[in-house]
């Protein structure tokens, strides 16, 4: 296809032209800029106009959110890449071989995996800066660092938020499922790549929404944005709303896309019952994405316009608890969707790592496919205070099935373990630091759906304790792991085994130091939501910052060892690990092509009882 | 906006679109920085600025728009004997606000530290002043001012220093001529035991001596 179009001088160019433009980043944030400034306006100053109301209201305010985002989505490169050929234009969006390719509208899916875990790792340093601040207010026993309550509230919301949306539900599926999953299944490119570009260009908007939500005002509800609480909040709960939005929407692109990937494009050969663990991960948490978000989108757009009209859907007029339920009913699957990439890490990871075959391999995706069935059926178990006797039953009883078919995912990590010849590497250390930290979460996890024991500790820090520990415990730790894992496939060089091993000694010393402290803090009566508390908890407060505060550093020595690895490590081969799954079966770091030609599967990858490759056409740096 | 050959075939009869380092990184480290500014000093900077700039007396009718949980303006400046309607405004949809003005705090001592309930010093004792115009007022709390009702008369309360408790939408319009009080007063809402107040809602008068 070419076609030639005049341009702004009439000249016609066929030729090589350079073209001197304004950095994507900068043009979105330009176009953002006059979106908002122009709808806003129209909005505030028109359209709605009140006497006496400032120049930026509720409503004007969510519609030139709209307009600004947008923007930013067109300056980034979606203008080019996406709408002038939608309308039957032509792409002239070229994107550089360099750095720079990483700051613009892309669709090669490595550069979006790349850009997403930029993102989540740009939303995890800024939350974990909030956590630092909660722990720093919490080392007294009363208000210092913030002046009042809500501030304080506002930073845990931050913190959980931008955790929540733009780490936990990102992190591995957005960056690492983009990146590795169409290596892993032998495609060259995602279903959508289009789609998938835009989509990872609403995470640092969503991030730079929520983080700046205090500019409208406070709000007090934490990550979950709780009716009828979020309305009698100032206006800050309005950009929590719509913050969210943008990255669940983002996620929800994400799921759309690798569910495509995984169903339409593997390599010839790649039957279902060869589809890899990390794969099958994915597909499991698409699938409960697609199921979950668009409802809990909902329901924030529901909370949305009780804020700015008011609608009274959730007020006394309305009814309270209904927020909740609808809430819980995607909150309890959301925390699955960020444990089951986990689960799927081990059980891609420990095989390679022992070079031993996969254990029991069909009970570990029967585990992950029964946790995303069971997760919908859940929730109230986050609402036992305020429920009848006999409706805890059936949610107590779900509670404790779905540690069944998590306990698959550990039997076929033990399994798999049992007499291998396990390299007790960086990756490995912490894939069983997280099934250590999973088991004491999931534990405690067993006793909270006990109504018994719940009534008792709702609410207080033995809950946050809980969660932290399948969140950070089985998540993140699995989430480095991946990192450590798949550096050389990133970059092509190998980390340091010596500091890697530091790092995670390091990371789950703080992380243990801080969390287990937690239950017994938790069980002593400190509850969650105050900055200001009885004065005999302030010891064991301090000595949990203390820990904190190593934990946050262990986690920045870690990024830093990684970054200083990925640019100046030792080159190592293709395949480092001696894996067989499909994603080392190409160069790395991978070509622009990733498969020249698509590899005909022929064997299993978990299958180490021979030195075979699971692939007819082996790639190699010997080009005839 | 020009446009040039589309080409799957590798970028090399493509028109490049360049774009340079120093505009891109300098941009980012500006809007970071403001964004920063703006996330955690907003309310100082105000303050800063409405203090340095706006230092000219207001006459006449003076607006003061409450929210959740600030005041707009937060600074007021007034000249002794200059005669002011002040026009308050409650903006919020969801909580009562009032508006009270003097020095120093009175507190009540309680578990995390003694809380302030109400100014030690009522800027309105003895102060002529003429209510208008009062819509949705929970209660007005006259103490020892010196008042006249035009129109309605809103729900009177006692206890306390003068105060309006404005419902969510509610406005009411205070006319008097500035006392012979000059110095620095502070108004504030101590609704929900101090916590408005703490939040931010709070501002300062400065009332210029006579000429």
């Amino acid at each position: 296809m070419s076609s030639v179009v005049s341009d702004m001088q009439g000249a016609r160019s066929a030729h090589m032209k350079v073209k001197r433009m304004l950095p994507p980043v900068v043009r979105g944030l330009l176009w953002a800029l006059i979106g908002f400034l122009i709808v806003n306006t129209l909005v505030s100053e028109v359209f709605d106009r009140m006497p006496y109301h400032p120049y930026v209201t509720r409503p004007s305010v969510t519609l030139g959110w709209v307009a600004a985002v947008i923007g930013w989505l067109l300056g980034v490169g979606a203008w080019e890449g996406f709408m002038k050929p939608y309308f039957g234009g032509t792409a002239d969006w070229v994107v550089p071989n360099d750095w720079r390719k990483y700051f613009m509208y892309s669709i090669d899916h490595k550069v979006i995996g790349m850009q997403y875990i930029f993102s989540s790792l740009g939303g995890f340093l800024i939350a974990g800066f909030a956590a630092m601040l909660m722990r720093l207010e919490l080392m007294k026993d009363h208000m210092w660092i913030f002046n009042n309550p809500g501030a304080y509230l506002s930073t845990v919301g931050i913190h959980g938020t931008v955790m929540m949306f733009s780490v936990g539900t990102v992190a591995l599926i957005g960056g690492f499922g983009n990146y590795i999953v169409p290596l892993m299944i032998g495609a060259n490119s995602t279903a959508y790549p289009r789609m998938s570009g835009i989509s990872q260009w609403l995470v640092p908007a969503g991030i730079a929404t929520v983080v700046l939500s205090p500019i409208l005002g406070q709000w007090t509800t934490g990550w979950r944005g709780y009716e009828p609480l979020a309305g009698q909040d100032p206006a800050g709960i309005v950009f929590y709303y719509l913050g969210v939005f943008a990255l669940t929407t983002s996620s929800l692109m994400v799921s759309i896309n690798l569910t495509a990937t995984i169903l339409f494009k593997r390599a010839p050969g790649l039957t279902w019952n060869r589809i890899p663990m990390y794969a099958w991960g994915m597909l499991t948490v698409s699938l409960l994405n697609l199921i979950w978000l668009p409802e809990i989108q909902m329901t924030f757009l529901m909370g949305l316009l009780s804020a700015i009209i008011p609608l009274p859907y959730f007020s006394q007029l309305g009814s309270p608890l209904t927020y909740m339920e609808m809430f819980w009913l995607f909150g309890h699957p959301e925390v699955y969707i960020i444990v089951v990439p986990a689960f799927a890490l081990w059980q891609e990871l420990l095989p390679v790592m022992g070079q031993k075959s996969l254990f029991a391999r069909q009970w570990g995706i029967i585990g992950l496919v029964f946790v995303m069935i069971l997760s919908g059926l859940v929730w109230a178990h986050h609402m036992f205070t305020n429920m009848r006797n006999s409706q805890m039953l059936p949610f107590s009883f779900f509670t404790e099935m779905i540690s069944i078919p998590t306990g698959f995912s550990f039997l076929v990590a033990i399994g798999t373990m049992w007499k291998s010849n396990l390299r007790l590497n960086t990756p490995t250390l912490f894939i069983l630091m997280s099934l250590f930290n999973f088991l004491i979460g999931g534990v405690t996890g067993v006793l909270l759906a006990d109504p018994v024991v719940n009534l008792q500790a709702h609410d207080t820090f033995f809950v946050i304790a809980h969660f932290h520990y399948t969140i950070i415990g089985g998540m993140v730790f699995s989430w480095f792991a991946a990192f450590y894992y798949w550096l050389p496939k990133f970059s092509g060089r190998m980390y340091n085994e010596f500091w890697g091993k530091i790092g995670a000694i390091w990371v789950f010393i703080g992380f243990n130091g801080v969390f287990f402290q937690l239950f017994l803090l938790g069980l002593k009566g400190m509850n969650r939501w105050v900055p200001v508390y009885p004065s005999y908890l302030q010891p064991m407060n301090f000595e949990i910052s203390l820990f904190g505060f190593l934990l946050g550093l262990g986690f920045v020595f870690n990024f830093l060892h990684i970054a200083w690895m990925w640019h100046k490590g030792p080159v190592v081969g293709n395949n480092p690990w001696h894996s067989k799954t499909l994603e080392w079966q190409t160069s790395s770091p991978p070509a622009n092509t990733n498969f020249d030609p698509i590899p005909q599967v022929i064997g299993s990858f978990y299958d180490y009882s021979d030195s075979k490759l699971a692939v007819a056409t082996p790639y190699s740096d010997k080009k005839s | 906006m020009s446009k040039v050959i589309d080409s799957h075939n590798g970028a090399d009869s493509v028109g490049r679109r360049e774009w340079g380092k120093g505009v891109f990184f300098g941009t980012l480290t500006v809007v970071l920085l403001i964004g920063i500014a703006v996330l955690f000093g907003r309310y100082w900077l105000e303050g800063i600025y409405q203090r340095t700039f706006e230092k000219t007396p207001m006459q006449g009718t003076v607006h003061v728009f409450q929210f959740d949980y600030y005041y707009e303006p937060r600074h007021l400046t007034w000249r002794v004997g200059d005669h002011v309607t002040l026009a308050i405004r409650n903006m919020s949809s969801t909580h009562w606000h009032e508006m009270v003005i003097g020095q120093g705090f009175d507190t009540v001592p309680t578990t995390f530290g003694p809380i302030p309930t109400q100014f030690k010093r009522d800027f309105w004792d003895g102060v002529p002043v003429t209510i208008s115009d009062a819509t949705h007022i929970d209660n007005l709390v006259l103490n020892h001012a010196k008042a006249t009702f035009v129109g309605p008369k809103p729900n009177m309360a006692t206890g306390g220093d003068f105060s309006p408790t404005i419902q969510p939408g509610g406005s009411i319009n205070l006319t008097f001529t500035v006392p012979n009080k000059p110095g620095n007063w502070d108004y504030g809402c101590f609704v929900q035991q101090y916590m408005h107040y703490m939040a931010g809602m709070n501002g300062t008068i400065t009332i210029l001596p006579a000429k």
